[in-house]
């Protein structure tokens, strides 16, 4: 039945088109210079600079990690470019109206109407291509409520003090090599500030798109949920199909004050390369939460996409009693490769996490949970729950789990359960004999094998996570 | 209804099945017994098109039309049911979702409607009843958790839901106690009419106390080598099954 | 002629060792040619430090400023000897001193189905057999486990006869008597057992009281298990009262088809008390059970390092160890299932539970699952908790103290991994010891 399997994982990419705009992308490599260049392109003040600088500066002294469980060529940083935007942006649109046809059709291609978004779904959006933000909407609507939902450039410009008091709290820039970078190059990405006791009265929302060639994307986000607010945001990122391995480099950072909640939703789905493992992004990313008191991040992903994925959103718990969960689907196919995971750091007392994570392997990928549960002296009464399973499709491909679990606190109670299966024959016979075909059984098994992260998911976010498994696993089983 | 003309089948190079032949009418209950090993769920395998049973030689037809070549889930749409001997278990996935797809599927080739899910709750609601199962497994995984004899009546639940037009029920009465087997009696006996035909694979006789069959007949080494009545699996039971090798 | 561990890949060290070797007038030469591989191999390493994957938890910077004499054999007061031994009067005994085998403290009598031989005193056929394990052994760069393979000029050879059950336990102590510091005893023993045998291995480690002031001596011990087709083995390997030792310890068990090895740890920690264990599943249908208990107290720390490899289709591994963790003590456990790409139908579950009693107790745990199979079932947990309050309050509705409650559910805890020793006389042994030890929890 193998046969039918592996037909099954060879689906073809559906974002994997270029669009035809006229970029101004910077030569490759990286210096001094670039960095003032990208800086100077966004008007930036003199502290700025200097911050990127002096992150420049260390990265230079930091070595490319190694511990992964992933086997890739390195990329070499002087053939990729650090910057690159449409031409037409170089007078920064009003309005949507004012936006290049070619890039709202674009969005349109992929699902994402800018103008229908505006009047239907009543989820505000920013887009970001290669390394500028073109539009964001629902601007007006937002900033009734004291919301502040823009791009982080624009947010340098008019809300210097948060930039200040936040960037770089969460991720310093010494964090790690990637998170060292993206600090130096950093171009554009989302900013939100949600008020004292404001629940954001509508979900926001990112698409990320890496369009031009031999281009690296290195988005920032930073979101601040004042106390006692409330913000659910998404993000969701695409590339065309490329030869080339390009990279992506982000850094999101989460600052969640006392009795405040954010809950953070990703569908990855970045250009995987083709079925003979060619091309395809380089996921490199540091997302990271700080909780207060009585606080709550929540991040759930959906990770299909990407070459390589490198990727922990992590949760400091500092405050007592507050909450840090952790929802994951990873799926790999062909040759993708993902290690991926969390970091559950428990500082304040009474502190709770749930890590729910399901990896399924299909074809020759490979699919890696790691993650740390870490207890401070500290954590008197705190709690964490791990439950990490795996799903293997096919006798090619691998499935590991490297949890690392850290207590310092007799009254911390830890919790780690894994399993691994497969797909079996017995199964899709089964399905099979009473009229199911493969494809909708297989369908049916990772849907439930998945139950428990997309319910998780905010509503529309659901079911496209759903059809984006069910497109990616199409002809993959056996 | 179904025709078997000098069958041969192997699993793994091994020649399993060796020219076997077997006439169903509408209507009709066939009961099969024999030794372990002498081909017995094999042919249930074969007949419902699992994957690495490699058919060698010989026909099979379902209503005049050759099966052999069709796909299992087409086959199934044709109205062919196996009741598993060793039902599956597919965690994650509800009872009520499987069948539901299950019952789409076999309706849409039909040329039906789809039930609409009040209806089909409805219908799967009753069926459970009928085989003494708690409507609350529906809400269950398939198989999960099941005890050996709820997942027996799953399968016969299955099948009075599917409504197929032949059924092969393999070894389903092998490990139930006697209120279980005569609650799985009592789903086959409600299924039957004239024009559904049945195939029961056993290896003791108590069954067709309960389900009384129009032929008997004893798989020895992949071929047919005796036929008749009730009274032969009687016998059977008595004697053994080297009498007959022997004869 | 002492080692310094500060730079091994210098030159300096490197010649050290090759003094040192030179200076083993009677090394056969076979052996010989095995030291100088090991010592290349060593000289190859950096020393491992916290960033160091296999060494995280473990922080071993105050061996780098220190060199090390090979330790030698001190005579030892036959009373104070046999006080510290289990009573296993029929038992095969092995007994080592500081790591040298000790002719005159081990049986004399063999059982004509064990066979006890000398590396030095092997034969060619022996001498191959050695060399083969040894080499097997050195593949995995583990700089403490070259450098026991540098320095030993010999080690015991335990063969077991095929076709025969072996009543009497094989038994073999481990004895530490460091007088003066900074000195390494190093020490390597392989267990072969023949085809359909069936026999028992006990390796207990203990040490006299004079180690106290001499905490910077370093023991590094090796012992390789070979179950050829169909042999059934029972090994246990228990140290007790080894709290002032730094020990560095490796275990590789190879399991040919349908073996079956039944393997127990207890360990009570040290200064550091490091074992990492391999068992290697080579052949089909065998199976591996393996059970661990630590029980750290004071400052001690103690590491569990173990690797399940099922390198074909159709085995079984269970893996289960629990610890409790008291006073500033500190645990680590790393628990690895390694699948390999043919292995298919391989059944493999892992658990570690672990009890951390104080505010500065620490435990490090990591379950690690890495499957390249898709037809397998396997599944780990790891836990991490205090005495259950529930249970406990339910005992004080009964009548019983905190204390006592505590203790009692403790006791049960590590009790019901005991049932797995298949020796009786040590069963007994560590019940009592385990009574003893958890007596005074606070």
């Amino acid at each position: 039945m193998s046969e039918v399997i592996d037909d099954y994982v060879k689906t073809e990419y559906e974002a994997g088109f270029i669009t035809d705009v006229d970029s101004e992308t910077i030569a490759p490599g990286i210096n001094e210079d670039v960095i003032r260049f990208i800086s100077a392109k966004k008007k930036e003040p003199d502290w700025m600079l200097e911050w990127r600088l002096k992150a420049y500066r260390h990265w230079k002294e930091m070595a490319e990690p190694e511990w992964a469980h992933l086997d890739y060529p390195k990329v070499n940083l002087d053939d990729v470019s650090f910057y690159s935007a449409p031409k037409s942006m170089d007078n920064a649109p009003k309005s949507l109206d004012e936006v290049d046809p070619e890039l709202i059709a674009t969005y349109n291609k992929l699902g994402i109407p800018l103008h229908e978004q505006e009047v239907l779904a009543g989820v505000a959006v920013d887009i970001v291509f290669d390394s500028v933000s073109i539009a964001t909407t629902f601007k007006e609507k937002l900033a009734e409520a004291g919301v502040i939902f823009c791009p982080i450039s624009e947010a340098v410009h008019k809300h210097p003090e948060l930039v200040k008091k936040y960037l770089g709290t969460v991720v310093p820039p010494k964090d790690n090599y990637f998170a060292a970078l993206n600090c130096a190059v950093f171009s554009d990405g989302s900013f939100v500030y949600i008020p004292k006791g404001v629940r954001c009265p509508m979900e926001l929302s990112t698409y990320f798109r890496i369009n031009e060639a031999k281009t690296g994307q290195f988005e920032r986000t930073l979101i601040i949920a004042d106390e006692d607010s409330h913000v659910s945001y998404l993000e969701g990122c695409t590339a065309p199909m490329r030869d080339e391995n390009q990279l992506h480099a982000a850094v999101v950072e989460l600052v969640c004050l006392d009795n405040a909640e954010i809950k953070y939703s990703t569908v990855q789905n970045w250009y995987p390369g083709d079925e003979n493992g060619k091309g395809g992004i380089y996921n490199f990313v540091t997302k990271r939460g700080v909780c207060h008191k009585n606080s709550k991040i929540s991040w759930t992903q959906v990770e299909t996409g990407s070459a390589i994925t490198w990727k922990y959103p992590s949760v400091v718990l500092r405050g007592d009693n507050s909450i840090g969960e952790f929802y994951s689907v990873a799926l790999t196919r062909n040759f993708q490769q993902a290690d991926t995971g969390t970091k559950m750091i428990h500082m304040g007392k009474n502190t709770k996490s749930t890590i729910i994570s399901k990896g399924i392997s299909a074809g020759k990928s490979s699919n890696a949970y790691r993650g740390l549960v870490r207890m401070s002296p500290r954590a008197d009464g705190a709690r964490n729950f791990t439950q990490c399973d795996s799903l293997l499709i096919g006798d090619q491909c691998a499935a590991h789990t490297f949890p690392y679990i850290e207590s310092k606190h007799p009254n911390a109670i830890i919790e780690h359960e894994a399993t691994t299966s497969k797909v079996s024959d017995d199964q899709l016979f089964l399905c099979l004999q009473r009229g199911i075909e493969t494809e909708k059984a297989i369908s049916m098994i990772v849907n439930g094998f998945c139950k428990e992260v997309f319910k998780e998911l905010p509503m529309e976010f659901a079911v496209e996570a759903g059809k984006l498994l069910e497109v990616s696993l199409e002809g993959s089983v056996g | 209804m179904l025709s078997i003309n000098n069958l041969q089948a192997k699993v793994e190079d091994k020649d399993i099945l060796k020219g076997l032949s077997l006439e169903v009418k509408p209507g009709e209950i066939h009961a099969i017994m024999g030794p372990n090993g002498s081909g017995k769920s094999t042919l249930g395998y074969v007949l419902s098109g699992r994957e690495g049973y490699e058919v060698t030689g010989g026909t099979a037809t379902l209503n005049g039309e050759e099966i052999l070549d069709l796909d299992a889930d087409e086959r199934a749409k044709k109205g062919l049911f196996l009741a598993f001997q060793y039902p599956v278990e597919i965690p994650g996935v509800s009872n009520m979702e499987f069948l539901k797809a299950s019952v789409d599927a076999v309706r849409d080739y039909q040329g039906k409607e789809a039930l609409d899910t009040v209806s089909f709750m409805k219908l799967a609601r009753e069926k459970c009843q009928a085989v003494n199962l708690d409507p609350n497994f529906l809400k269950r995984g398939v198989n999960e958790g099941f005890s050996g004899g709820e997942k027996k009546r799953n399968e016969i639940m299955q099948m009075m839901l599917l409504e197929p037009s032949l059924c092969i029920l393999d070894e389903t009465d092998s490990g139930l106690d006697i209120d279980a087997l005569q609650v799985v009696a009592n789903g086959v006996n409600a299924c039957r009419d004239e024009k559904r035909s049945f195939i029961i694979v056993t290896h003791y006789q108590r069954l067709l106390d309960f389900i009384v069959p129009d032929k008997v007949h004893v798989l020895s080494d992949g071929k047919i080598i005796k036929s008749g009545g009730k009274e032969l699996a009687l016998e059977l039971e008595e004697k053994g099954y080297s009498w007959i090798a022997k004869a | 002629m002492s080692i310094s561990l500060q730079h091994p890949t210098t030159d300096s060290c490197v010649n050290e060792i090759d003094k040192l070797i030179s200076a083993q007038t009677e090394t056969p030469k076979w052996l010989r040619d095995i030291q100088r591989d090991n010592t290349n191999r060593f000289a190859e390493q950096s020393f491992p430090t916290r960033k160091t994957e296999h060494w995280k938890y473990n922080d071993l910077s105050s061996l780098r400023t220190k060199s090390f004499l090979p330790a030698s054999q001190q005579s030892i007061d036959s009373q104070d000897f046999d006080s510290l031994l289990l009573p296993l009067n029929d038992a095969i005994k092995c007994v080592f001193i500081n790591g040298i085998y000790s002719e005159a403290l081990s049986s004399t009598e063999l059982s004509s189905a064990v066979k006890v031989t000398r590396f030095v005193n092997a034969n060619e056929r022996q001498a191959d057999s050695i060399n083969q394990s040894l080499k097997h052994a050195q593949q995995d760069r583990n700089l403490f486990i070259n450098l026991n393979s540098a320095i030993s000029n010999d080690g015991l050879l335990i063969e077991i006869e095929k076709n025969i059950k072996v009543e009497q336990p094989i038994y073999l102590v481990h004895l530490s008597n460091s007088t003066v510091s900074d000195q390494i005893a190093t020490n390597q023993v392989i267990i072969q057992a023949g085809s359909s045998s069936q026999s028992q291995v006990i390796e207990h480690f203990v040490s006299l009281k004079n180690d106290k002031e001499h905490k910077s001596f370093l023991t590094s011990q090796q012992t390789l298990i070979e179950l050829t087709s169909n042999s059934h083995l029972a090994h246990h390997r228990v140290s007790v009262g080894t709290q002032n030792n730094q020990s560095i310890a490796r275990v590789l068990c190879r399991l040919a088809e349908n073996a079956n090895l039944s393997s127990f740890y207890y360990s009570e920690g040290g200064v550091l008390d490091k074992t990492d264990i391999d068992i290697m599943h080579q052949g089909v249908n065998s199976e591996s059970n393996l059970t661990g208990i630590y029980l750290p107290s004071e400052e001690n720390c103690v590491d569990f390092h173990t690797c399940i490899e099922h390198q074909v289709p159709h085995c079984n591994s269970r893996e289960t160890f629990r610890g409790i963790i008291a006073d500033s003590a500190k645990a680590t456990f790393n628990g690895k299932i390694h699948i390999f790409r043919d292995a298919q139908k391989s059944d493999a579950q892992l658990n570690n539970k672990n009890l951390l009693l104080t505010n500065s107790a620490e435990i490090n745990t990591k379950p690690e699952l890495e499957i390249y199979a898709d037809d397998v079932v396997c599944a780990h947990g790891a836990t991490i908790a205090k005495i259950d309050e529930k249970a406990i309050y339910y005992l004080k509705t009964r009548g019983i103290n905190e204390m006592q409650a505590k203790k009692m559910l403790s006791i049960g805890f590590i009790n019901e991994l005991l049932l797995e020793v298949k020796n009786e006389t040590l069963k007994e042994f560590l019940t009592a010891l385990v009574q003893k030890s958890l007596s005074n929890l606070r």
